[in-house]
């Protein structure tokens, strides 16, 4: 399965009537070489049917011992390559697509150590995530989240003294209804919408094709900064751990994201396993942390502080700030529309299980983050600390021992494959958009690991470039991240409120109160996010999304003018044939050229056989072996006495073309294929020049006729 | 057995014994480092050609070699396969036997009573009765005995 161009000897042995004639080499020497009287004496037509079995099954019939005793071999040669399903339909096995040559075999085999085997399709059932690995798959971002949210609601409540902390118990417990609404609103989109999409599905079938587009523009943007961000943040966990390592802080953090890229190009449920890991310890030892900071109180009353906190005001208390802080603690809800994107990825039942997992996953995030600002204001964690609140209380609450860095470095874990989510999500969401023809169609393939490969490679190469434009620094990354969260999140809950309006299933006015509920205190966030946030970075997102949005619509109106001019229309069939005339440039008369000729013969009668003379005795030569070998063929030579070749052919082939305009002109070249790749250097390279020149030409067809050279 | 076999050729019906017969060749196979010619013949009826175009026989032929094939595997034995179309099934078996250079036939056969008495079923018989190379017969347990091996 090599190679199906027979070389010149093969095809001289097998060849029962070959006709003769013409080529157009650049190699005088090479061209001019004398045609063997074999050749030269073969008939010219061949005019026996080819035999073509499609079943590619060979039947011989077998003499049996006894007199007149006959049977038949049914034979399979390539049953390697195909496995036969039905008449006419057939499976290509691994064996089929195995690399033909060794350069080829050896980067496969690299590629399988990177990323894998290819996994066949029909397993793809198979790579669908159970609702625990599920949960750690889709659910990081959202958990990682408890690590800083109540840091930000701290930083923020300090402005006005030390005296303003304790409000951030009821903002997170605000935060926590609010998360409570919206993984509800995502519970309904995951039953109603079972094939993904979340937001962007949601808004662009309820609100239009537009609400869609900027749901999607702001999802994928803030998956694209989730890698940014988490990366960057799991990498300052690092380098403040090992200060030494800091001056490499972004070639750490390329190397997680490369990392993250292979891992899930090996396939999602190989993901899963791996990203398992970090996300249950931290679930487990914050779990821990806060059973026994509780038991603690229980048992030995309130802990006094362990340094005097007295933060000055620098501002007075006011709803302004409150609303502030609340926004900045809603970052704890940035991932929550993983899993209402994802359904596609959980076992069946899909809808029910990543309803169960959206649950769990929002009562954790939710529990942690209430707990967690309690334990934060009972304890008198300094939010102003180089420490980081949850980082205070694992030391006061487990001691300076083996138990606070094993929850260290859970939380680095947790922080880092938070980014996992968007590698989950952001191929996911591409190929929904790229099936709407809103992405480019590249966006759909499914690699040999069944993972989308295009997708999840874009993803990580817009988020390094991310990481080494704002060199790593999560800080300078963190204000673009919030608009598109709940620019989404608002959509989608509007769209649901339009989704109950228009199907007015039971209880559909419940439903879409507590969905416009939802809708209303996100859009709320969303305009005190962008008008805190805008100077520090927000307006670049504002702009992109307009921009994405723009962008998709401009994919879309060329998918649309495609499948406009490629529609059956039965009033405009074309011909079922069309009349074709065909050229042959000619160089000069060798082995090559009478194959091309003979091939020319077999489409059509009406062929010319073009010249181009740039050397008169060489044209001479031609002429003589035309004679010879292809009397029947037309000549037109073509002086060109500005020694130019290809142009005066293709002004020739245009002239000839415009006598009868609607005819197709196939121009059958002769091209010889040199055994090595360098010897191709050698050689002058007309063929491609010409099937380059009429490839946007609507009524020409430029056909190679190859000729493989021996070694 | 004393002499080593080449290759040995194991015609196939789909039925239980299929398996019981493939394990047997299969432990010559290992020994000897043989060949394994898994055969299935189609029978033609007269009114046809031999060479008649019999789709659902092809396929039936096709899936029983390619299970019989994943059992091979699963033992670890390799085997290639062949589809005979003939009038009858012993004739074509015994002369591929020969045209195929095997040394061996294994031969299935299933527990078989005619006229309240055992008998070897034609197949079998016309190869034990006219193949010029070794034939070993593999036949189904008595019903009370243990089950088979395959548990097909």
């Amino acid at each position: 399965m090599d190679s199906f161009r027979p070389t010149r000897r093969q095809q001289e042995t097998a060849a029962e009537g070959q006709a003769a004639l013409p080529s157009n080499s650049e190699n005088a020497d090479l061209a001019d070489a004398p045609i063997s009287d074999a050749v030269a004496s073969a008939p010219l037509k061949d005019q026996s049917p080819v035999k073509i079995n499609p079943d590619l099954t060979t039947t011989n019939f077998v003499k049996g011992k006894r007199p007149g005793d006959v049977y038949v071999r049914r034979r399979d040669p390539h049953s390697r390559f195909f496995k036969r399903v039905g008449p006419g339909h057939f499976v290509a096995t691994e064996e089929a697509t195995r690399a033909p040559t060794r350069t080829e075999r050896a980067y496969r085999e690299m590629k399988a150590v990177l990323i894998g085997r290819p996994i066949d399709s029909a397993r793809e059932i198979h790579e669908r995530l159970t609702k625990v690995k599920a949960l750690a798959v889709f659910s990081s971002d959202a958990i990682s989240s408890v690590a800083y949210a109540t840091g930000e609601i701290m930083l923020v409540l300090a402005l006005a003294g030390s005296q303003a902390l304790g409000y951030s118990i009821p903002i997170s417990f605000a935060i926590a209804a609010l998360l409570f609404i919206v993984a509800f609103s995502y519970r309904q989109t995951v039953l109603a919408y079972p094939s993904g999409g979340g937001s962007y599905i949601v808004s662009h079938e309820n609100l239009g094709t537009r609400a869609g587009l900027v749901a999607a523009a702001a999802l994928l943007i803030d998956y694209i900064l989730t890698v940014a961000v988490s990366i960057s943040a799991g990498t300052a966990a690092i380098t403040s751990a090992f200060p030494q390592l800091f001056p490499y802080t972004v070639e750490i953090a390329l190397g997680f994201v490369g990392i993250m890229t292979l891992l899930n190009l090996r396939g999602i449920r190989e993901a899963g396993s791996i990203f398992a890991i970090p996300t249950y310890l931290f679930i487990v030892t914050l779990g821990i942390l806060i059973v026994l900071g509780f038991g603690e109180i229980v048992l030995n009353g309130m802990p006094a502080p362990t340094e005097p906190m007295d933060i000055p005001p620098q501002q007075p208390f006011d709803p302004w700030l409150l609303l502030t802080a609340f926004s900045a603690g809603a970052v704890a809800m940035s991932g929550v529309e993983a899993i209402s994107n994802g359904v596609p990825a959980f076992k069946p039942p899909e809808s029910k299980n990543a309803a169960k997992t959206l649950t769990v996953m929002a009562s954790i995030l939710a529990v942690f983050f209430v707990c967690i600002s309690i334990l934060a204001v009972l304890y008198h964690a300094n939010p102003e600390s180089e420490q980081t609140v949850i980082s205070q209380l694992g030391r006061v609450i487990y001691g300076d021992n083996i138990f606070y860095y094993i929850f260290q470095f859970a939380t680095m874990g947790i922080l880092v494959v938070a980014a996992n989510t968007a590698f989950a999500d952001f191929p996911r969401l591409a190929s929904i958009l790229a099936r709407d023809n809103f992405m480019p169609h590249h966006f759909l393939f499914r690699g040999d690991r069944l993972a989308f490969t295009v997708g999840i490679s874009a993803l990580g190469g817009v988020a390094a470039i991310l990481i080494f434009a704002f060199q790593g620094d999560t800080h300078l990354l963190i204000p673009l991240y919030a608009v598109g969260v709940f620019l989404a999140f608002t959509l989608s809950q509007t769209g649901m409120v339009v989704h109950w309006r228009k199907l007015k299933t039971p209880k559909w006015k419940r439903n879409a109160i507590i969905n416009g509920i939802g809708a209303v205190a996100t859009a709320v966030i969303l305009v005190i996010a962008a008008t805190t946030k805008f100077t520090h970075g927000a307006w670049v997102v504002m702009i992109l999304i307009p921009v994405l949005v723009a962008g998709f619509s401009l994919i879309h109106r060329h998918y649309t003018r495609v499948a406009d001019q490629l529609r059956i229309q039965p009033e405009q069939l074309p011909a079922s044939t069309i009349k074709q005339f065909v050229l042959v440039p000619i160089d000069t008369v060798n082995y090559a050229s009478l194959r091309a000729l003979a091939f020319a013969r077999s489409m059509s009668s009406q062929i010319i056989a073009l010249h181009v003379n740039i050397d008169q005795e060489r044209t001479d030569r031609m002429k003589e072996k035309m004679a010879k070998f292809a009397p029947d063929i037309n000549l037109v030579i073509l002086d060109s006495p500005y020694r130019q070749f290809v142009r005066p052919m293709i002004t020739y082939i245009e002239a000839v073309h415009e006598q009868n305009p609607n005819a197709f002109v196939t121009i059958v070249l002769p091209e010889f294929i040199p055994a090595h790749t360098w010897e191709r250097l050698l050689h002058g390279r007309t063929a491609q020049r010409l099937r380059a020149e009429f490839e946007t030409h609507p009524n020409v067809a430029v056909v190679l006729v190859p000729y493989l050279l021996e070694a | 057995m004393d002499t080593k076999v080449k290759r040995i050729l194991v015609p196939v019906e789909g039925v239980p014994t299929d398996n019981e017969s493939i394990v047997l060749a299969c432990s010559f196979a290992k020994r000897d480092k043989s060949d394994i010619l898994l055969l299935y013949v189609i029978e033609v009826r007269r009114n046809l050609p031999i060479d008649a175009e019999m789709s659902k026989e092809i396929e039936h032929g096709e899936a029983v070699l390619e299970k019989v094939q994943r059992f091979a595997d699963k033992i670890g034995c390799r085997v290639q396969t062949d589809l005979l179309q003939a009038r009858e099934a012993g004739p074509a078996i015994v002369n591929e036997a020969l045209e195929r250079d095997a040394q061996l036939i294994v031969i299935g056969v299933p527990y078989y009573e005619k006229f309240g008495e055992y008998a070897v079923q034609p197949r079998a018989q016309y190869v034990l009765e006219h193949a010029g190379c070794r034939v070993i017969l593999a036949r189904d347990p008595l019903p009370q005995a243990q089950p088979a091996l395959n548990g097909q």
